[in-house]
């Protein structure tokens, strides 16, 4: 790790709470997790179910804002940000690749991957070529006028990961973007992750996967919504329900 | 039941705003029904229980033609005592001016007391102990001098009028200063038409109303009331040439029959908002059915029967008609209010005086009104329910959601349409049933039906074809909106068919009323010719008989820049077997044909048609009396005159639109002959053209004195007065309409919104890659107004050709008018406008709960 | 009331509209037509202070030249005028009747304003009575309307008044009355039998104090009578003696003159009479009370001292309360006559609820008694008013 990289840090975040409900009915999701990720950096959060990963990484990509603590993106903290200025942040630097995919059934699959330069209102002429260009990158120039419903799995999430980066961001964050694959079509979409962000782009992934957490610079282990310090089994703890009822 | 509250009750409460707008647009539709319909019933009814009051305790009456009851035939009637008591009757309309500085309309009964009191009871307020009751000889003595008025105690109290104050009634054109010499106790006939009853004497009232010699009827009490089928027809038969006999009621059905097309046009208006409602709980049950897939799947896969699903979707249904029904029968009832206000103008302006009230709602009311929305309903809901009760077990466990599935060209739709198209063309050819155009309305149910099945079929076009152009129209939002819309297209087309009807109406009727507008605007430009217009009352109805008095005429025709005049009289007549109402006229056809000018239908050289017919028994008829009673130029009329029924030949058919009820015009030597001379309820007057008709009006109305009631109206004040009334007769329906297009709206909304709900996630997700609230927000308001304006569009096309019939086969048929056909452009140009930027509107609050949805839930 | 008291103030005879004055003219009319005329007297007053012209009527004075059969005829010029017809007859079985025929015209406006012909210029009214002596039943009808479109009227110089179809004409020098209605009715021939007699001087009748009260009053007092009466739902043909008064004015007696007891009295000793006593408000015999004696060929006035009315035995009615004498004695001591008059059926009192408003008593009575100390019996009519309801000064007290 050079001293320039070191510098760049892309996502920090410093003792994250987050609560649900009030009083009585309060539940920790999150109890003070601090993290700090730079670029290029590949960053796996392990754990068992409700464990906090997915808030952890909500929390992390501006899509919810935490009780307590901080999360810095591109050195910017998004607590200080309204939601435009939040939206604006998720839009311009962060990608996101879900488990489901998440395309949007009524577009194609060029419209859906274009979709996050087309919000950011470019101009069609560039978009379109961006999209397409994100599409062969990932090896989908053949169905670029397909829906969502006409493509199969692998293809879809391929096309999410395109959506991800079609706007260049510093931070993708993926949470569980193999859950819904089988190990063919899973290893093709790590490889295209490797590939595609290698030394720009931070990672911040969420996985049950050993074989994917092994892929990681850097794996971060949580429980009970707090990281464990030092590498331990993660297969133990019972699901706690009420935590995982949240997403 | 409990699994029905569960599943279907609870329902309607998780999904409370589609419910509501549903249940509002449900009562909506069925208060327009009910207000329509107590509207109507209270125009017929505020005359027919006025006539029923004052006809008193009458079995029989006789009337004579059009002017009445000749005096002097009294006394060929004396055995007409052998079969009861005998009251001619004088029977008119009045307005009183009161010392509290108020004018109304009174309904004045001429009466000899001496013979009148056993046919309706009048008792005198007593004003000490000592007073006697109110025997025949109080009353007379009451009424005997020609200034003396008897009126109500309710009109009295309401007017601070006592015994003795001064009061003036207004006829034709002159206030009579007259004194309250007895008021009636607030009961019987002096209550029911709420006060507004004066009684003269039967002198004074044909003094007064320049009926000298003539009575309006000879009422008839039998001895024997249930000997009165062989009375009338032994009277008929006794009766001499020119008096006929009926029942009193017999004017209520006249009446009745003459408002029947006008009523029946605005029953069927009226029916448009709820067929729009219908739209909406088809929408609404749809909707519930679709999201509800999986759990009826559950049940299904539990041993749930398919009559229970079935049950339950019809259920849903069923309750929101009910409450549609009880909200929206006392919510009619209130609108009724507004309408009788709006229509009223309407029926006293062209069919008859009366004082319409609206009744108070009854059980059979609230029966009606659930009688009619909730089978109603419950057909619009059985097609989506019977669809659910056909969804199997599997839908339980396979995610049916989220998935766009896009069907081939909608096959189908397309048949049904043009089964509906081909339908209203063969029904648009068929006459109309007893003068009530039920094919015409056939023909635009067929269209409107056509065009609901059409709605799909342009859906899928936009679909395919639409996405380029929204997207270079409104950029992102656009895409996504088309995006959106596309997949949900087979949902849209019901509320979208709704919107498209409603709009079709409107536009249906705006050209019609439009080319109805131009086609007037052109006939009174031909028709009113004259320079000055003179009459007794602001707004006469047509067939007003208030005379304009001698001296005022000879004040008249002494100036000296009127170089001719025309005086005109009309009146009602029974005419054919049925006894409709029609209107007689008289003029002078040497001036009219100097001076004036009509539009001739047939034959093209009219004038010199109706030149020849001076000195004959020759008529002029209006185009709708030509057609509603099926005569034609060189055909032979028969027309009731005082001597009995007489021929005359029709020599001329003209266009006229002031009434619908028909007009049949002589020459006023032709009709003195018949009918005895009679005083004109009008004059029109042709002035030098040198002269300046403002300031010879001024001068003429100097010249008669500010006493005297007499409007005299230029040529320009009168062509606006009557575009004013066309405008004032339109305005109920333009209001029935908005009413309609605003439960479509509320369905576009509702439909939108529960769109909305629906696509939470994909929401969820726009808003992760980076859509902001504004562009969501803009995005939804888009869809809205591309589906107003896609409806209007629709709504246009489709309007043209309901206008076509509306203008061709249901205004001949119920009123037999000509009316050219006009595109009112400017106007169709705004609404299209004014509906895009509505649905827009509407748009606002399924895009303000979008934007509210933030990415939290994506997983 | 006020507007009676500012006519009278203003002098021009308002006073002579007021139903007072000429209301005790006679009972009968008084009795049947008091409410109209009472309504229309004040009507009267009020249109002549709107109009500011005169009551336009005649009064009747000394002097007037009689001639008949034209005097049997209208005459539209007085205000008040009728013609009475009362008689008692019997069918050949015997069964015996009682019957009143009354016509009356009173004069409202002389000339109206309203050319209307159902303006109204007399209004008339009609009395149909007939009493079942065997079964005491006692039947009425009445008419009343106005005249100018031909339903009634009176044709001036010819005895021709009808009122709707009852009605009465000359046939030659005979009388022909018809009064048909409901349940009751007559067709009689009145023959003229002993003529024409003039009550009072010549015919004037005075009735009060002031010049003009009075009226043009004779009377056919032995008409012998045939033709066929209906009662009891069958015609039954009559024969017997009918008794004709025909009278007229304008302005008649004072508001003093509270009530009215008449006689018409054919005995059959071949005198006639006819007496009346107008009681005043004191309860004495007004000194205007007169009579005639009609004999065969000659008629003498009686004035109020020259006989006496004396009540016998009352009778209450059961509906009105009234109490009436239905048996009187009768002395005229100049003419050594004494006379017992005894209501033939007690119940002939006139209820007249529906349209008058006023209630009196008239009927047919038998007469006996003696006559310069010969016994002597007859039949007859007598009138009582002023007995039910309010007290006349009363009645007029409230105008």
């Amino acid at each position: 790790m050079s001293v320039e990289r070191k510098m760049k840090t892309v996502l920090q975040t410093s003792n994250l709470r987050k609560i649900y409900g009030q009083d009585a009915n309060a539940v920790a999701a999150l109890r003070g997790v601090s993290l700090t990720v730079d670029a290029g950096e590949f960053v796996a959060v392990v754990g068992p179910s409700g464990c906090g990963k997915s808030t952890f990484l909500h929390l992390c990509g501006g899509m919810d804002r935490p009780t307590e603590g901080r999360v810095m993106v591109g050195g910017v903290d998004l607590n200080e940000l309204d939601d435009e200025a939040l939206t604006r942040v998720r839009r311009e630097q962060i990608g996101f690749v879900f488990q489901s995919f998440n395309l949007l059934p009524t577009l194609t699959l060029v419209e859906n991957i274009a979709l996050p330069v087309m919000l950011a209102g470019i101009p069609r002429a560039i978009y379109r070529a961006r999209a397409e260009e994100g599409a062969r990158q990932v090896g989908l120039s053949h169905r670029l006028e397909h829906y969502p419903s006409q493509v199969s799995g692998g293809e879809l999430q391929r096309a999410a990961i395109a959506r991800a980066l079609v706007h260049q961001p510093v931070l993708l964050i993926a949470d569980e973007p193999t859950g819904n694959l089988d190990s063919e079509n899973g290893e093709r979409v790590l490889r295209l992750l490797k590939t595609l962000t290698s030394g720009t782009v931070a990672i911040l992934l969420a996985t049950h996967d050993k074989a994917l957490a092994s892929a990681a610079d850097r794996v971060l282990r949580m429980r009970d919504g707090t990281e464990l310090p030092s590498p331990e089994s993660v297969l133990v703890e019972p699901p706690q329900l009420g935590l995982e009822l949240r997403e | 039941m409990n699994l029905f509250s569960k599943f279907i009750v609870r329902a309607v409460f998780r999904d409370p705003v589609r419910s509501v707008v549903t249940i509002a647009g449900l009562t909506l539709g069925v208060a327009v029904v009910v207000a329509i319909r107590l509207a109507n019933v209270s125009s017929v009814q505020g005359f027919e229980t006025a006539l029923e009051v004052v006809a008193g305790k009458t079995s029989l009456e006789i009337v004579g033609a059009g002017v009445g009851v000749p005096e002097t035939q009294l006394a060929e009637l004396g055995w007409l005592r052998q079969y009861g008591r005998v009251s001619p009757v004088i029977d008119r309309t009045a307005q009183i001016e009161t010392l509290d500085g108020s004018v109304s309309l009174l309904r004045v009964l001429g009466v000899d007391v001496l013979r009148d009191q056993p046919f309706r009871e009048y008792r005198l307020l007593r004003f000490s102990e000592g007073d006697q009751g109110s025997s025949p000889q109080e009353l007379l003595a009451a009424l005997l001098a020609p200034t003396s008025v008897v009126l109500t105690e309710r009109f009295a109290s309401r007017h601070g009028v006592k015994l003795e104050s001064p009061v003036r009634l207004r006829i034709g054109d002159t206030a009579h200063p007259m004194v309250v010499r007895g008021l009636l106790l607030d009961e019987g006939p002096a209550r029911v038409i709420d006060g507004h009853l004066a009684v003269l004497d039967i002198a004074t009232a044909q003094w007064l109303f320049d009926r000298l010699g003539w009575l309006d009827r000879v009422e008839v009490q039998l001895f024997v009331p249930d000997g009165i089928d062989i009375a009338e027809q032994e009277i008929a038969a006794r009766l001499p040439e020119g008096l006929r006999i009926q029942r009193p009621a017999q004017r209520g059905r006249q009446v009745e029959r003459m408002l029947a097309a006008f009523h029946f046009n605005l029953t069927a208006l009226s029916y448009i908002a709820l067929v729009v409602g219908l739209f909406l709980v088809y929408n609404t049950v749809a909707v519930s059915v679709i999201s509800r897939r999986s759990e009826v799947g559950v049940l299904r896969s539990l041993g749930a029967r398919r009559s229970l699903i079935l049950g339950f979707f019809l259920g849903e249904a069923a309750v929101m008609a009910v409450l549609g029904a009880v909200l929206g029968t006392p919510a009619g009832w209130l609108l009724a209010q507004g309408t009788v206000r709006l229509t009223s103008t309407t029926v006293n302006t062209l069919y008859v005086t009366s004082s319409a009230t609206v009744p108070q709602l009854g059980f059979e009311d609230w029966l009606l009104s659930g009688l009619i929305a909730v089978p109603l309903s419950l057909i619009a809901a059985a097609i989506p329910a019977a669809e659910a009760a056909r969804v199997t077990p599997l839908a339980a466990v396979r995610d049916a959601d989220h998935q766009v599935v896009y069907r081939d060209f909608p096959r189908k739709p397309a048949a049904a349409a043009s089964l509906f198209f081909g339908l209203g063309a063969w029904m648009s050819t068929l006459e109309a049933v007893d003068g009530l155009p039920l094919f015409g309305l056939g023909a635009a149910l067929a269209v409107v039906c056509g065009a609901a099945a059409l709605v799909p079929i342009l859906l899928e076009f936009v679909r395919r074809f639409g996405r380029e152009t929204l997207t270079s129209w409104c950029g992102v939002e656009g895409l996504l909106a088309h995006a959106n819309l596309s997949a949900a297209v087979a949902r849209l087309a019901v509320s979208v068919a709704a919107l498209v009807i409603s709009l079709a109406m409107l536009a249906a009727i705006a050209i019609m009323i439009g080319s109805f507008r131009e086609t007037v605007t052109y006939w009174v430009g031909q028709t009113l010719q004259a320079d000055l217009f003179v009459a007794t009352a602001d707004r006469a109805p047509v067939g007003s008989t208030a005379t304009i008095s001698t001296a005022v005429e000879r004040d008249i025709r002494t100036h000296p820049a009127v170089v001719a005049v025309d005086g005109f009289r009309g009146f009602d007549l029974p005419y054919g077997p049925e006894g409709d109402l029609i209107i007689l006229g008289a003029g002078d056809f040497g001036v009219l044909l100097d001076y004036g000018g009509l539009a001739f239908k047939v034959p093209a050289d009219g004038a010199a048609a109706m030149r020849a017919a001076v000195g004959r028994d020759a008529v002029v008829v209006s185009e709708s009396f030509a057609l509603k009673h099926e005569v034609g130029v060189g055909e032979v009329v028969s027309l009731d005159t005082p001597k009995g029924p007489r021929q005359f030949c029709v020599v001329a058919i003209y266009y006229d639109y002031s009434s619908d009820r028909g007009l049949v015009v002589m020459d006023r030597a032709t009709f003195a002959r018949h009918f005895g001379r009679q005083r004109p309820t009008g004059l029109t007057l042709y002035l030098d053209p040198d002269a300046n008709a403002e300031e010879v009006r001024t001068e003429l109305l100097a010249a008669i004195g500010p006493d005297r009631r007499i409007f005299i109206r230029t040529n320009a004040t009168l062509r606006a007065e009557v575009l004013r009334i066309f405008d004032s007769t339109f305005a109920i329906t333009y209001a029935l309409e908005a009413i309609a297009i605003i439960v479509a709206i509320l369905g576009v909304a509702a439909t939108l919104l529960t769109l909305v709900l629906e696509r939470r996630r994909e929401l969820a997700i726009l808003r992760l890659v980076g859509a902001g609230r504004e562009q969501i927000r803009r995005m939804v308001v888009v869809e809205a107004a591309m589906l107003g304006l896609l409806s209007q569009g629709t709504g246009l096309v489709v309007g043209l050709v309901l206008s076509l019939i509306l203008i061709y086969v249901i205004n001949v048929q119920s009123f037999g008018w000509t009316i050219q056909f006009h595109l009112p452009l400017g106007f169709l140009a705004q609404s299209t406008i004014l509906i895009t930027v509505t649905a827009a509107l509407a748009g606002l609050y399924p895009a303000r709960v979008a934007a509210q949805i933030v990415g939290e839930r994506v997983r | 009331m006020k507007t009676r008291s500012d006519g009278v103030g203003g002098g021009l005879s308002v006073s002579c509209y007021t139903g007072a004055v000429f209301l005790a003219l006679k009972g009968y009319c008084w009795a049947l037509g008091l409410a109209v005329v009472s309504g229309i007297g004040l009507m009267g007053a009020g249109q002549e202070l709107v109009l500011g012209t005169a009551g336009g009527w005649r009064q009747a004075e000394a002097g007037y030249s009689w001639e008949f059969p034209q005097d049997h005829g209208s005459h539209p010029d007085y205000r008040i005028e009728w013609w009475y017809y009362t008689g008692n007859l019997k069918t050949a079985d015997n069964r015996r009747f009682g019957y009143q025929v009354t016509f009356f015209r009173v004069g409202v406006d002389p000339a109206p304003d309203n050319p209307s012909r159902w303006a109204v210029r007399d209004l008339f009214m009609a009395h149909l009575a007939v009493t079942d002596i065997e079964t005491g039943q006692h039947l009425m009808a009445e008419r009343l309307n106005r005249g100018g479109v031909g339903w009634a009227g009176a044709e001036p110089g010819t005895l021709s008044v009808w009122n709707g179809d009852w009605t009465a004409g000359l046939d030659g020098e005979a009388h022909r009355l018809v009064a048909v209605d409901q349940g009751l009715g007559v067709e009689l021939r009145l023959e003229s039998g002993r003529g024409v007699t003039l009550h009072g001087a010549a015919g004037l009748s005075r009735k009060g104090e002031s010049q003009g009260n009075a009226s043009q009053y004779y009377s056919m007092t032995r008409m012998p009578t045939s033709g066929r009466l209906f009662v009891d739902g069958t015609w039954m043909a009559v024969t017997g003696t009918s008794w004709m008064d025909h009278e007229f004015g304008t302005t008649f007696l004072e508001p003093a003159q509270v009530g009215w007891d008449w006689f018409s009295l054919q005995l059959n000793n071949g005198l006639d009479l006819m007496l009346f006593q107008l009681r005043r408000s004191d309860g004495s015999v007004d000194s205007y009370s007169a009579g005639t004696r009609v004999e065969l060929g000659q008629s003498t006035s009686l004035d109020a001292g020259e006989f006496k009315l004396m009540p016998v035995r009352r009778w209450v009615s059961p509906r009105s309360g009234a109490n009436y004498p239905i048996e009187w004695r009768i002395e005229l001591p100049d003419w050594r006559t004494s006379l017992t008059v005894e209501a033939m059926v007690e119940a002939q009192e006139l209820y007249t609820e529906a349209s008058t408003g006023v209630t009196y008593w008239e009927g047919a009575v038998a007469v006996s008694g003696l006559t310069a100390g010969l016994p002597v019996n007859g039949v007859g009519y007598l009138e009582m008013t002023g007995y039910a309801g309010r007290p006349m000064s009363e009645v007029f007290g409230n105008w």
